[in-house]
């Protein structure tokens, strides 16, 4: 009796469910009615795509301590003032190129970290034969063309001590480019 | 039970209970002063040569698995990197979403570091070209709360030949999202 009652209750409510629908009505025989169709445009942005390309030279300098001279009236040596300590790049091994391929322009900055126990040793870089001291903007590449290279160069100042490698390159810092 | 037994059983179990309190508040002291001053929170080092593991979350990149390589200076390297500002945590399971990946037109490996506030929460294996990463998983001694941090990507290179570090690293800024 009380799956009889069940039942007939289900088929109670299956029936009051409805469905809403819109009609219209033609009065005339072969006529026809319209409804209007409706849609929405929606627009997704799409996210930023970020790509750069990085190359580097192998980084490589010699520093030349100095020459010196001897001092025949004072019995020693000192500094020859027309040989100064300085630095040369070993076979312009000092760029770093730059492509942003990216669907934004691209801050690049520069910073040298020298070797802890290297105290009087800096460095410099400069885009253009000017020095950069500001973030080096990547500017966003054109549709359909190559992206533009961007070519920085890196110069070591100060000194390293005498007891650096005489045989072989070896490492005295760390360059790191922010990509901003 | 008497009356001094009843009362003296009462005595001891209080004497058990300040006992217990007591020790309860050396050991929570001790871990307090443990935390403090003998924590070890120095930071994680990035190997000076490649790791031997490739990162086990890496997945080829589609339709990335030939094609030209970039060129590079003899001694230098020559990278691509794509990658994305946004990264997400999740610490129910641990994990940090993200985009990097490592082109196949790079000719060096990559090892790629999450850093918050000096502290690395991230490092994986190696990412070797035509590879890219969109998820890694946390250090256990990352402590994170929901909310928005600053941080960055810092990426290393590696020669693929003899394994040691580029002297050039990059790092990207990033928003990152923690979630619970």
């Amino acid at each position: 009796m009380k799956k009889l009652l069940c039942f007939l209750m289900v088929v109670a409510m299956l029936a009051t469910v409805s469905t809403t629908a819109f009609a219209a009505t033609v009065e005339t025989a072969n006529g026809s009615d319209s409804a209007d169709v409706k849609a929405k445009y929606n627009s997704t942005t799409p996210a930023d795509v970020y790509s750069v390309d990085v190359t580097w030279g192998a980084m490589e300098f010699d520093y030349n301590a100095g020459g010196q001279k001897w001092d025949t009236e004072n019995h020693k040596w000192v500094n020859d003032e027309a040989a100064p300590a300085g630095w040369e790049v070993k076979n312009s091994s000092n760029t770093i190129t730059l492509a942003n391929h990216s669907s934004k322009a691209v801050d690049a900055t520069f910073a040298f970290d020298a070797n802890a126990e290297y105290t009087d040793l800096g460095g410099s870089f400069t885009y253009n034969n000017a020095a950069l001291n500001a973030p080096l903007e990547l500017e966003l590449p054109q549709a359909d063309t190559a992206a533009k290279n961007y070519v920085v160069s890196f110069n070591p100042n100060g000194s390293i001590p005498a007891t650096h490698s005489a045989t072989a390159y070896a490492k005295i810092g760390t360059i790191t480019i922010t990509l901003g | 039970m008497s009356y001094k037994s009843k009362h003296g059983s009462t005595d001891k179990r209080k004497q058990i209970i300040i006992i217990v309190l007591i020790l309860l508040l050396l050991i929570t002291i001790g871990i307090t002063v443990w935390t403090l001053f003998f924590r070890d929170t120095t930071p994680v080092l990035a190997p000076d040569y490649a790791p031997q593991q490739t990162e086990e979350n890496a997945e080829p990149i589609d339709d990335d698995t030939d094609g030209e390589k970039l060129q590079q200076q003899q001694g230098g390297g020559a990278v691509s990197l794509t990658y994305s500002k946004e990264v997400t945590i999740d610490l129910s399971d641990n994990v940090a979403k993200l985009l990097f990946a490592n082109p196949y037109k790079s000719n060096q490996d990559m090892m790629l570091q999450i850093v918050i506030q000096d502290t690395v929460i991230v490092q994986s294996g190696l990412l070797t070209p035509g590879h890219q990463v969109t998820k890694l998983e946390l250090f256990d001694n990352a402590k994170l709360s929901k909310g928005t941090y600053e941080g960055k990507f810092v990426v290393l290179y590696y020669q693929k030949d003899t394994g040691e570090k580029a002297m050039i690293n990059t790092e990207i800024p990033l928003t990152i999202t923690v979630e619970e």
